[in-house]
C-alpha cells in the first residue's frame, strides 16, 4: 500500500507542485493550507510522513512539527520541513522542534523523492 | 481599474497616491497570474498522470522497452515542477513589496519635504521590522539598500552567493 503523505503549505501552487511530484511517484497525498488545518487532518487520520512549509498563517511549520511530535501517533513519523528559509538558526529551531530534515525551496523532484524514500525506509 | 488609478495619478500625483496605486497594481498583477498558473499546474498534473499510466503500461508490455518516452517526459516534467516554483517565490516577493508599499502609504504622517536621512533610516527600520521571513528581509535590503547591503554591486553578489547555494538543498537531522 502506498505511503500516505500530508503536504502543508499556504501556497496553493506549492501544494500542487509537491502533490504532483509525490503522486507521480505513487504516494497518496493530502493537503493542508496551514498548521492548524494540518494538525486537525493529522489527528483524524495517520500519515506516514508530513512535509511542511515554515511561514504560514494561523500556525507556522515549526510549531506544527513541535505539536505533532508531542502526539504519540507522530512520535516516530518523519516530519520534513520544505521552506525558502535556509539560515542555521531556523534549521536549529526545526531540529529542536523535532523535524527529521530540512529542504530548501525550490525543490528538485528527484531529490525530494530520494529524501522521502530514505526517511520512510 | 488601471485607468482609474492612472486618472487618480494624473489628478493628484503625490507620493501617497503613487505608493497606494503601486500597491494596488501589484495586487492586480499578482491576481492576474493566479488562474493561468493554476491551469498550468493542473495541466502538469494531468501530464504526470498520463506519464505514470504510460510507465505502468510499458512495464506491463515489456520490462525493458518503453522507447524512452516516459523517462524523457518525466525529466521534462521534473524541470517544469522545479521551474514553476519560481512563480511562487515571485508572488511571495511581490507580496512583500506590496506590503511594504501599503505600510508606507498607511504611515500617513510622512513628511516628504522634510525627509531627513535620520527619518528615512527610522522609517526603513519600522518597515523592515514588519517583515517576518528571512528572505523578505534580504529582499528588503536589496530593494532599499539598507543594513549590510550598500550601493556596491559586489555586496549584492555576495548576498546572492549566500542565498543561492542553499536552494534545493537537503539536510537530514
Amino acid at each position: 500500500m502506498a505511503a500516505r503523505i500530508l503536504a502543508v503549505d499556504d501556497s496553493p501552487s506549492m501544494r500542487q507542485m509537491v502533490s504532483i511530484a509525490l503522486t507521480g511517484a505513487g504516494y497518496q497525498v493530502e493537503q493542508a493550507s496551514d498548521g492548524v488545518e494540518a494538525l486537525a487532518i493529522a489527528q483524524k487520520s495517520r500519515f506516514d510522513l508530513v512535509i511542511t512549509d515554515v511561514n504560514m498563517p494561523n500556525m507556522d511549520g515549526i510549531t506544527l512539527v513541535r505539536e505533532l511530535r508531542g502526539k504519540p501517533n507522530y512520535k516516530f513519523v518523519p516530519l520534513l520541513v520544505l521552506t525558502t528559509e535556509a539560515t542555521a538558526e531556523r534549521k536549529q529551531q526545526g531540529k529542536a522542534a523535532g523535524a527529521t530534515g530540512w529542504l530548501v525551496k525550490p525543490f528538485n523532484p528527484e531529490r525530494l523523492l530520494a529524501t522521502i524514500a530514505k526517511v520512510l525506509a | 481599474m488601471n485607468t482609474v488609478i492612472q486618472r487618480s495619478l494624473s489628478a493628484a500625483p503625490d507620493l501617497e497616491v503613487s505608493v497606494q496605486a503601486a500597491a494596488v497594481l501589484l495586487s492586480l498583477a499578482m491576481r492576474d497570474t493566479e488562474h493561468p498558473v493554476a491551469d498550468l499546474g493542473q495541466a502538469l498534473s494531468r501530464m504526470v498522470t498520463t506519464v505514470t499510466a504510460l510507465r505502468k503500461h510499458a512495464h506491463g508490455a515489456s520490462s525493458s522497452s518503453s522507447n524512452g518516452m516516459p523517462v524523457e517526459l518525466e525529466s521534462e516534467l521534473s524541470l517544469c515542477i522545479q521551474s514553476l516554483q519560481f512563480h511562487d517565490r515571485l508572488i511571495q516577493q511581490l507580496a512583500a513589496v506590496r506590503n511594504l508599499l501599503a505600510s508606507l502609504a498607511s504611515h500617513g504622517t510622512l513628511d516628504v519635504a522634510g525627509f531627513g536621512a535620520q527619518r528615512w533610516e527610522e522609517l526603513l527600520r519600522i518597515l523592515r521590522e514588519r517583515l517576518s521571513a528571512d528572505q523578505h528581509h534580504q529582499l528588503f535590503d536589496l530593494l532599499m539598500r539598507t543594513g549590510a547591503v550598500d550601493n556596491d554591486g559586489a555586496v549584492d553578489n555576495e548576498l546572492r552567493g549566500e542565498l543561492l547555494p542553499a536552494e534545493g538543498s537537503v539536510e537530514l537531522f
